[in-house]
């Protein structure tokens, strides 16, 4: 079954594993399997995929292994798509969008551009941007296919090109606007959200990222509510929805003479809901249920994710998120007294914050001591006892999110339009809801790591650019969206809200030989996002010049003069203490005060989004979020990828370490403090994510978030064991006046026996058994009289 | 007063009495063994269906019917030797108690199997026959079924030196070739799926199967090493080469089931390789043993690094997170 060398070396498998650039010392390897599994023996589509195979397996030893592997998977994407591995991309394009309009799969109106002009315009070069991971999700994914034999039916830069038509489709100048989003996105200076690259260009053209919700307390409206999230998921938009308001279990249902089920049972009917509509395939259906902690129903709200229990009880495709006003961060640190309520008597409490949020939440006390409550319908606990429950609800689960209902709110450039129920899937976005509104979001970020110079310091000219452009492109986006919901369309119109993010941050430190545990991380971002925010509200104004600003302008904050920092104020005011976050800014707010007075289009501007899978796309760090480790694997839709931080590699290879220490990499899952060969000077600038210390996290996001109007997807790293180790960070996220906090990753203390190192158990013990070997002795010491601080 | 006995020896029907403990790993194995906590249905598997319908092949089918023909019933023989055969000798407390919480494991592992049988639209007599009828599978459980019945049948001794080898060579037969050998193969192979992207609710059954087995080899190897300090006598020249005949008898074993598991190569995989795997996985088994490795083969699979190895990060709306533990301390 083996076929001969001599014959082998004239097999396209052969000639394609050359043409990668791969070392002769690292092709051997591949070559040598690819003969003893007689890949050649395959048909030619399943030849290179097995060829692939062989090839990322190894991405671990060697990052060129994985220029090896994004080189086969172009090969790959442009033989399925046009047929060839040598295309001439000029001349295919505009046969590419005709066929695809006519095969239903692309929007007819993109007939009316210049194709030729655009054709022209395309740099087939940039698809040696992308990495493995990127190509490979996209052609998983965002490459549009043919509806029916699922052929891909566009190369990467017919992709950006789609996208950027579908964006320019109402400008006047619409071929030049077109090639400038090109340039952009093929660049990959700024991506747009997944639902934009998912559905730009194409018959379904719904573009947004996020929906925000709020469901009322009765059944109708409850149903409807599972309709229209139905809809909304299909096309790709992620939903977060405040639930405060369903009336708690036992609470009496008029009409019927019976009593509710309380809010569990319609949770978990959404959940059943979500999980049906997987989009496609491409992205599943996602939603975050949104509770303010006073809900008589707290408790089981806090087990929705565990996994044990009455699954009827259970969602566990729902992700959950608490809504928490200021008086409950305050009653946790008095070690107060926290009360729960049944919606039904305390509902008013949903559209209130701030101050009038505690005078009323006080009322609402005095009312049940009173007995002016039914004994049913309140409870009272002790508020830290609750905060630790909540806590480790999330260290076993990773949910709920903690969020912050005043500060979102307190901090809104939007608060004449009503109040922010909840955030959104991802809780970057703070925008109004009300039954007659769903908010609605379109993001996009920057590529931090693409506006470096040669000499690794940041080209602020470019990077104005790009937001000057980015803010365009999101700006069309809410003219050009397909709502699924005249609820959502009509908010849009009038808020006109759009997100910029920003993604790359942790590779921009790198290259500066910085770790997110040095002060100067929190400068960084500091002056990047205030660039950020500075340009995009100065493009907003422009556009406003242009177009208009948006409707609800007069009596928004922005009217007054206001920016986004002024904000933190109102908080303050509101909280009765500071804000401990340093105040500098550098650039010419006193002028662009002037301009937003004028008009602005957009009523929220800046949103940092986690930009989990776009970030893969643009082969850079997701957000502001450094490497998870050293060397991992990042599990998605579209399978498991081994991902290094690319500047150790570089720094290590330099020191002549790699060969040597690069099995060290995977027996200590990517922690390089745990490897003594490296240089301490080496080690120190790169920590995992689990070894920055979350107040250097925190500070970060403060620093990012004084100049954010709206929020920020901060995801938290623990290696802490229980709830009252992580109860002071959460503290602090609240103190230092973040919006929000996301995903909380802890690190598991057992891992299964690794495969490709070698772990001799009768020599090696494991850490888990030492930490138990701990806490047995720690135990054996204590005398059991209270006389140590253990038991107090 | 807790009794002075060691491993083996003590009263078979006195309640535990845990403290002070005298294996102290043993008890660190049972803490670890609760966080790892997990149940079958929070793997879905709805993708895995479609996979089935939409993506493998008629000959991928037949494989994959093959390892759940294997898993499910050798996850209930590893039950029945720990309650028929170790429970009864091995008195330590701590060490009965990881005995009876690696019962459950292993019904729930056989659960867990059966959830996947069930799900799947696979043909269930033929899996479920697969014991008696697969001629590779049957090989298998047979040598496993001999080994138990070594130990329950009349005639057991342990006050001799003959009977504590037999129960020595029951403890590697389970720990280290069932859930060592013949486990890492099946897992590699299912994996082997996760890693095209394939079969991904298996998958995580199989990485929750896999951290538990890890345990119950770990638990396996510290027993071994406890045992042969207490009774430092068993340890022949003798002994050791039948251990080690054991090993290679269970590899003959388990390269011919890999060709019947894959008589023809799958995209990624052959039985080659598989059984190249074998061979390095039981290479580490033997040094373990100090027994010194016999085939110096190279770990053929490198892609076992991201499925196993590394740590996950996993982007939430795409996939569920399975990595959290729990029955932490709640405060």
């Amino acid at each position: 079954m083996i076929m001969s060398t001599a014959s082998w070396e004239r097999t396209a498998l052969h000639r394609y594993l050359q043409e990668t650039g791969l070392p002769e010392a690292l092709r051997d390897p591949i070559l040598k399997e690819a003969q003893e599994s007689a890949v050649d023996q395959l048909d030619p589509s399943q030849a290179l995929e097995a060829l692939l195979l062989l090839v990322t397996a190894r991405i671990w030893e060697d990052p060129l292994y994985e220029r090896a592997a994004a080189a086969l998977m172009r090969r790959r994407i442009l033989l399925e798509a046009l047929g060839s591995d040598r295309p001439d991309y000029a001349s295919s394009f505009p046969a590419y969008i005709r066929e695809g309009v006519r095969r239903g799969a692309l929007h007819p109106d993109l007939l009316v551009y210049d194709l030729d002009r655009l054709a022209q315009a395309l740099v087939p070069e940039r698809d040696t941007l992308l990495a493995y991971i990127g190509l490979a999700t996209l052609f998983d994914r965002y490459l549009i296919r043919d509806p029916e034999t699922r052929q891909v039916l566009e190369p990467p830069q017919f992709m950006w090109m789609r996208v950027a038509m579908g964006l320019a489709l109402r400008e006047s100048d619409r071929e030049g606007w077109a090639v400038r989003f090109y340039e952009q996105m093929s660049t990959l200076r700024f991506l747009p959200s997944t639902p934009t690259l998912f559905n730009s260009g194409t018959p379904h053209h719904q573009l947004a990222s996020c929906y925000l919700y709020e469901v009322l307390d009765s059944l109708d409206h409850i149903l409807d509510a599972a309709a229209t999230f139905g809809m909304l998921a299909k096309y790709a938009g992620g939903i977060g929805a405040s639930v405060t308001r369903i009336r708690a279990v036992g609470a009496p249902v008029r009409g019927i003479n019976g009593r509710s089920g309380g809010l569990i049972p319609f949770l978990h009917l959404y959940d059943a809901l979500i999980h049906a509509i997987n989009q496609g395939g491409r992205r599943r259906g996602t939603m975050a249920a949104y509770l303010e902690p006073w809900h008589l129903e707290i408790e089981s709200f806090l087990d929705l994710r565990r996994n044990a229990g009455d699954p009827y009880r259970r969602t566990p495709s729902l992700d959950t998120a608490l809504w928490i006003p200021d008086v409950f961060m305050e009653r946790v640190e008095a070690d107060a007294d926290w009360y729960l309520f049944d919606p039904l008597y305390t509902g008013d409490l949903v559209d209130l914050y701030g101050e009038a949020f505690r005078r009323r939440y006080e009322e609402h006390i005095a009312r049940a001591e009173r007995g002016e409550i039914p004994r049913r319908a309140w409870r009272k606990v002790r508020a830290r006892e609750l905060y630790l429950r909540i806590l480790a609800a999330l260290l076993e689960t990773g949910h709920p999110w903690i969020t912050f209902k005043d500060s979102s709110n307190l901090r809104s450039m939007l608060r004449h339009a009503g109040v922010i129920h909840s955030l959104n899937l991802c809780t970057e976005v703070a925008l109004p809801t009300s039954p007659e509104e769903i908010a609605v979001c379109n993001l996009g970020s920057v590529n931090l790591a693409r506006h470096l110079k040669d000499d690794g310091s940041l080209d602020e000219a470019e990077l104005a650019r790009t937001v000057e452009i980015a803010m365009r492109a999101l700006d069309n986006v809410i003219d050009l969206n397909l709502y699924p919901s005249e609820r959502a369309r009509r908010s849009n119109l009038m808020n006109r809200p759009v997100g910029l993010g920003c993604m790359g941050f942790a590779e921009l430190l790198s290259r500066q030989g910085l770790s997110f545990n040095d002060p100067e991380a929190a400068e960084w971002a500091d002056r990047i996002v205030e660039l950020l925010s500075f340009h995009a509200i100065r493009a907003s104004c422009a556009l406003a010049r242009e177009r208009g600003p948006f409707p609800r302008f007069a009596g928004s904050e922005w009217s007054k003069g206001r920016l986004p920092f002024d904000t933190l104020a109102d908080l303050e005011r509101e909280r009765g203490r500071t804000i401990r976050v340093d105040r500098r800014g550098r650039l010419g707010w006193t002028v662009l005060r002037e301009a937003v007075r004028q008009g602005i289009r957009n009523g929220a501007v800046m949103a940092i989004a986690p930009t989990a899978t776009i970030a893969l796309i643009a082969g850079t760090s997701p957000s502001m979020d450094p490497y998870f480790s050293n060397l991992f694997v990042r599990t998605t839709l579209s399978g498991r990828f081994v991902e290094f931080n690319p500047s150790l590699v570089q720094t290590l290879k330099a020191l002549g370490l790699w060969e040597r220490v690069r099995e060290q990499l995977v027996e200590t899952q990517g922690d390089v403090w745990a490897i003594p060969e490296i240089p301490e000077s080496v080690r120190r600038r790169f920590p995992t994510a689990f070894q920055i210390r979350p107040e250097a996290l925190l500070e970060i996001t403060a620093r990012a978030q004084k100049w954010v109007d709206m929020g920020i997807s901060r995801s938290l790293y623990f290696t802490s064991e229980t709830p009252a180790d992580i109860a002071e960070v959460y503290l602090e996220a609240w103190r230092k006046g973040l919006k929000a906090t996301y995903y909380c990753y802890v690190m598991p203390r057992m891992r299964a026996e690794p495969a490709t190192v070698r772990v001799n158990k009768a020599v090696q013990r494991p850490r888990w058994v030492e930490a138990v070997e701990a806490e047995l002795q720690a135990d054996a010491a204590c005398a059991l009289d209270g006389s140590c601080e253990a038991c107090q | 007063m807790r009794s002075a006995h060691g491993l083996i020896g003590g009263d078979p029907v006195e309640p535990l009495r845990l403290f002070p403990l005298r294996y102290p790993w043993a008890y660190a194995h049972v803490q670890q063994a609760k966080r790892n906590t997990w149940f079958p249905e929070e793997a879905p598997l709805h993708d895995d269906v479609q996979d089935w319908h939409e993506r493998l092949t008629e000959e991928e089918r037949q494989a994959v019917e093959i390892l759940l023909g294997f898993f499910n019933p050798m996850e209930s023989m590893v039950t029945s030797n720990l309650v028929l055969a170790l429970y009864p000798y091995l008195t330590a407390p701590e060490i009965r108690l990881y005995l009876a919480r690696q019962a459950w494991e292993e019904a729930n592992h056989t659960m867990a199997f059966e959830y996947v049988i069930k799900t799947l639209p696979l043909d269930r007599e033929r899996v479920f026959a697969m014991l008696e009828d697969h001629p590779a599978v049957a090989a298998k459980a047979d040598f496993q079924r001999q080994l138990t019945l070594e130990i329950i049948q009349p005639g057991l001794d342990l006050g001799t030196v003959e009977g504590r080898q037999r129960f020595l060579r029951n403890l590697t037969g389970f720990f280290v070739v069932l859930e060592g050998i013949f486990f890492y193969s099946g897992f590699a192979f299912a994996l082997s799926f996760r890693r095209r992207n394939l079969l991904r609710g298996l998958g995580t059954i199989i990485d929750w199967v896999l951290k538990d087995e890890s345990l119950h080899l770990s638990f396996g190897v510290h027993l071994i090493r406890a045992f042969l300090q207490e009774h430092p006598e068993v340890r022949t020249p003798a002994l050791g080469e039948e251990l080690r005949r054991m090993i290679l008898k269970a590899v003959a074993l388990e390269e011919a089931y890999n060709q019947a598991l894959l008589p023809r190569p799958i995209l990624g995989l052959h039985a080659g390789s598989l059984n190249a795997y074998v061979r390095y996985v039981a290479d580490r088994r033997l040094e373990e043993l100090g027994l010194g490795a016999h085939f110096h083969t190279p770990n053929p699979f490198r892609w076992l690094a991201a499925e196993i190895d590394l740590p996950e990060q996993v982007n939430f709306f795409e996939a569920r997170n399975v990595n959290y533990e729990v029955g932490r301390p709640r405060e």
